[in-house]
């Protein structure tokens, strides 16, 4: 007998589909567990993007915490190092504070993780991956790139040649993010930074759209090899994807800026048309790597299937197509063959004594001794 | 279609007029009935018109691309969106103020009643002071007067209602205006249209100066 095909949620179809693509690209699915030591995160919390944890006293003693990230627990477990690497991509669900900070939520993710010396095809990989999870799941997305150094690097300069604090560095980091232009001139200003310095700090935000002439205009604005060797790398990176057919869509901003002090080199977002906030997040963390003494990179991203929960889907119209009402009296081989019968039609079928409130079917059906006659429904 | 997040009242009376100076108009703006959503079809733009305080959250939640906000509600909500101008209009300070003559007891736990608690909370961190949040919708005025707090963190435009309740400005440390933000992800899906309008209106804003 033939099913009925049920409806798939945007998120358990991604799911699906994406277990196969990873695997077709070597990735093996890892499975941890729930909980981890509280330690780990009380120590690495810029990691995460919150400071809450949900945590339990284990029957030990020990404080334990259910993950708030799985990227961590990751990095802790790996044996990579420079000559053998680790493709690793996982479903897991992690446990943060919900957006306005009242509650835990349960989000759940899915993730890929390169763990090695990660050169420029690994790191097109990655990406290429990254890209190709956009595109099974809505073919209006943005996957958009940047590089840390590109950042970072002025950002140095002016604690370098300008002697600005570490309060006001991450002021203007922030600024940058937000793409803030007034709010840097106006900060930059206040902190007696000189004219051409602000001019380069203002045009960060303005870094954006199409690769090539983005990075284009990026290049008036570098300062020195590492910002140099950046741009490079980002445009490698797209001819690199090019060659894998994953480059549609693919766009820089450079006023893309992640933690400093774990992340490092490439670091993209995804983002759908439909949805309000990025989906897919990811980059090169060699610096989370070197704090728990691997000396090796990697890269990775994770999806968020939760938010994936907003895309329309096309509603079912009715959550049965046929209803069948049958009387007490009613033999129960009567009833089987007829709501078989149904069902054989490739239809859902509910068979009940009475019409359950609420419930919206196409046909309702009447069984009396083993005759089914449809009634008139204005359902 | 390019939905934007209008505060109602004064400000957004303003801004109003310089967007529809800038080619963004729609007509039922001026209309006495007005709904709370309006369209300009030809030109795909659609107004909310919603409460000054809730812009921000329309905004974040990709209700509206773009809207016109408080850096006041800016600061104490922090929402994560693109905040691209600086309108330069609705301007005023974020003050702490005593009544005349406050003298600060440093030895016991400052009482400070705002409207804006993470920003009382923050400016007070920075200065590693112990602080006491009164948290009040209105009137802050009233708080020193009746000795519900010692201070007051608030906006303040012209000085006057401080004036009449006899409260001083002790500092003002944050210059607030209205601010032009955008959703994220519409910067990126939209971003023709969105960069178009806040190239002209930042025209408006720098030929005002």
């Amino acid at each position: 007998m033939k099913y009925k095909q049920a409806k798939i949620t945007p998120a358990e179809a991604a799911a699906r589909n994406l277990r196969g693509l990873y695997e077709q690209y070597g990735y093996q699915k890892f499975k941890m567990s729930k909980f981890e030591e509280y330690g780990l995160y009380a120590s690495n919390m810029d990691f995460l993007s919150g400071d809450k944890v949900l945590t339990f006293t284990d029957l030990d003693g020990r404080l334990m915490a259910l993950k708030p990230d799985v990227t961590l627990s990751i990095i802790k477990n790996s044996t990579a190092d420079m000559q053998s690497s680790e493709k690793l991509y996982y479903t897991e669900n992690v446990y943060r504070e919900d957006r306005e900070g009242n509650n835990f939520v349960e989000i759940e993710q899915m993730g890929l993780e390169y763990l090695g010396d990660a050169d420029d095809y690994g790191i097109t990989e990655v990406i290429a991956l990254a890209v190709k999870t956009l595109q099974s799941i809505d073919q209006e997305y943005i996957l958009e790139i940047s590089h840390m150094s590109f950042v970072t690097e002025l950002l140095d300069d002016l604690t370098k040649e300008c002697g600005i604090e570490r309060r006001d560095y991450v002021h203007l980091l922030n600024l940058i993010r937000r793409k803030n232009v007034p709010g840097i001139a106006k900060v930059a200003e206040s902190l007696g930074i000189p004219e051409e310095k602000i001019e380069r700090l203002k045009a960060v935000p303005t870094l954006f759209g199409p690769v090539n002439e983005t990075l284009k205009r990026a290049g008036k604005y570098v300062i020195n090899d590492e910002m140099s060797e950046g741009l490079d790398q980002l445009e490698r990176v797209a001819k690199g994807l090019r060659a894998m057919n994953a480059s549609k869509n693919v766009q820089i901003d450079l006023s893309l800026v992640n933690d400093t002090n774990y992340y490092n080199g490439i670091i993209f977002k995804g983002y759908f048309r439909e949805l309000a906030r990025h989906v897919l997040a990811g980059g090169q963390y060699d610096k989370a790597m070197a704090k728990f003494g691997r000396n090796t990179g990697a890269i990775g991203f994770g999806l968020y299937l939760n938010e994936l929960s907003q895309l329309a889907v096309e509603k079912d119209k009715y959550d049965v197509d046929a209803l069948m009402l049958y009387g007490a009296k009613e033999p129960l081989e009567n009833v089987a063959k007829a709501i078989t019968g149904l069902r054989k039609q490739g239809l859902s079928a509910r068979a009940e004594r009475a019409r359950p409130k609420g419930l919206r079917c196409g046909k309702v059906y009447r069984l009396k001794d083993g005759v089914l006659t449809e009634r008139k429904t204005n359902a | 279609m390019l939905n934007i997040a209008l505060p109602k009242g004064r400000l957004g009376d303003s801004v109003y007029a310089m967007l529809d100076k800038a080619g963004f108009d729609c007509p039922a703006y001026n209309d006495i009935n007005r709904e709370l959503v309006i369209e300009n079809r030809k030109k795909g733009l659609r107004y909310l018109l919603v409460k000054p305080g809730d812009v921000q959250v329309y905004v974040e939640h990709h209700a509206a691309d773009v809207g016109i906000v408080g850096k006041d509600i800016l600061l104490e909500e922090e929402p994560d969106v693109y905040e691209l101008l600086d309108l330069g209009i609705g301007k005023c300070r974020m003050c702490v103020a005593a009544p005349r003559g406050y003298k600060e007891d440093r030895s016991r736990t400052l009482r400070v009643a705002t409207k804006y608690v993470n920003v009382a909370k923050h400016y007070y961190s920075e200065k590693n002071r112990d602080i006491e949040i009164i948290y009040l919708r209105g009137s802050i005025e009233l708080g020193p007067i009746t000795g519900l707090s010692d201070v007051i963190v608030d906006i303040v435009e012209t000085g006057n209602t401080l004036k009449a309740n006899d409260l001083v400005v002790t500092d003002a440390f944050k210059d607030i205006s209205a601010r032009f933000i955008a959703n994220k992800s519409s910067f990126k899906f939209q971003n023709g249209i969105i960069s178009d309008m806040a190239e002209k209106l930042s025209e408006q804003i720098s030929g005002s100066k």
